[in-house]
């Protein structure tokens, strides 16, 4: 599934290039482009395997977003990833876990609400995103998570707005994932 | 041979050679029933307390209707409830958003709930907390374990009820 109008993905991208340039701000680190939005669409069931390995270490930031949009908006590092966005970060390795998450709850923030600005911005919406919560674990067990709170919401069927954020620096790589609300994308649509 | 249960999937059978596996339980319950007398099993991966839309056609994705859904199937072949016990993993919370709440939690309590209201003991649990677990069940050992990030594989079985140890009056199957 690809997202139907041009001028929506255009908005994407540009919402993308903004998440990109406030964490190379973040991070005092060029980040290269971020990689072409995808769009995919999944049965619930499907979303706690998204990544493929569902045991796969990672840190994830993840905002519920509230207001004229809706969903979650995560920012997922794998583990191998993390010592490279922290070396930018602290200036140096982090041996304290408690800081490290923190580290990573203020980056996710900044490049999601990035995303989101970008959107509020140009479709004149209010959006009003939860604080960050941070989830060092397996990425299945996070997405299964979320999947069990859409379930609450009868959804059987997911889009999936997919791209990735890769760090000049150490090779680190970061990924943004929005499950949007249910009609989101169809509106954001009809207002491209 | 590995068989995976997805969200909402479950698995009877008394095939000696499976493996169940339940990877990256967050809120969601993994529940593994047996009889090890007649070597049946059956496992769920739970997704919520009870059903939300009234046309969902997969009895294992919530707890009231997976806990009477296994026992039936087990019964089918073979299954006798007095030697039937359960063990779980997963309810966790995995996520402190406000608007969320506890879905692990209720998870786990209405997984208790069904397990009693059946007669079915809990013999083993790694429930609550806030870390994500993968479930295993060994068909032809009866052990299942559980793994947590940065953590070696943990065996919950109780020793007691592992298949070298009980008696078997059924039919065998292991090779």
């Amino acid at each position: 599934m690809t997202i139907a109008s041009d001028a929506a993905r255009a908005v994407m991208e540009r919402a993308l290039s903004r998440s990109a340039e406030a964490l190379s701000r973040f991070l005092g680190d060029r980040v290269l482009r971020p990689s072409y939005v995808t769009l995919t669409t999944h049965r619930l069931a499907e979303l706690p395997i998204l990544w493929g390995r569902a045991e796969m270490p990672i840190a994830g930031v993840v905002l519920e977003v509230r207001g004229d949009l809706e969903g979650f908006l995560l920012l997922i590092v794998p583990q191998e990833d993390c010592a490279g966005f922290l070396q930018s970060l602290m200036g140096g390795p982090c041996d304290d876990e408690e800081l490290a998450e923190s580290a990573l709850g203020e980056m996710g923030n900044v490049v999601c609400s990035a995303f989101l600005n970008e959107l509020a911005d140009t479709y004149a919406m209010r959006i009003n995103p939860s604080p960050p919560a941070v989830v060092c674990d397996m990425v299945g067990a996070l997405l299964e998570t979320l999947a069990a709170a859409l379930a609450m919401e009868k959804r059987s069927e997911l889009p999936v707005v997919r791209a990735q954020l890769a760090g000049n620096g150490q090779g680190s790589s970061a990924y943004l994932l929005w499950i949007p609300g249910r009609g989101d994308l169809e509106r954001l649509e009809a207002l491209s | 041979m590995n068989v995976v249960l997805g969200l909402g999937e479950h698995r009877v059978g008394r095939a000696a050679e499976e493996k169940w596996i339940m990877y990256g339980l967050g809120s969601c319950i993994g529940l593994i029933l047996c009889d090890p007398v007649n070597r049946v099993s059956a496992a769920a991966h739970m997704v919520l307390p009870k059903q939300v839309s009234g046309n969902d056609d997969q009895p294992a994705k919530y707890v009231e209707t997976a806990v009477p859904f296994l026992l039936e199937e087990m019964a089918k072949l073979g299954a006798e409830r007095r030697y039937i016990y359960a063990q779980a993993a997963g309810g966790a919370q995995m996520l402190n958003l406000a608007s969320l709440g506890d879905i692990g939690a209720r998870n786990a309590e209405a997984t208790r709930a069904a397990l009693q209201k059946h007669g079915i003991p809990l013999v083993a649990e790694r429930i609550g907390g806030r870390e994500g677990r993968t479930l295993c069940w060994d068909l032809r050992t009866g052990q299942a374990t559980v793994r947590r990030v940065g953590s070696p594989d943990e065996v919950i079985t109780p020793r007691q009820y592992w298949y070298g140890e009980v008696r078997v009056d059924g039919p065998r199957v292991d090779r």
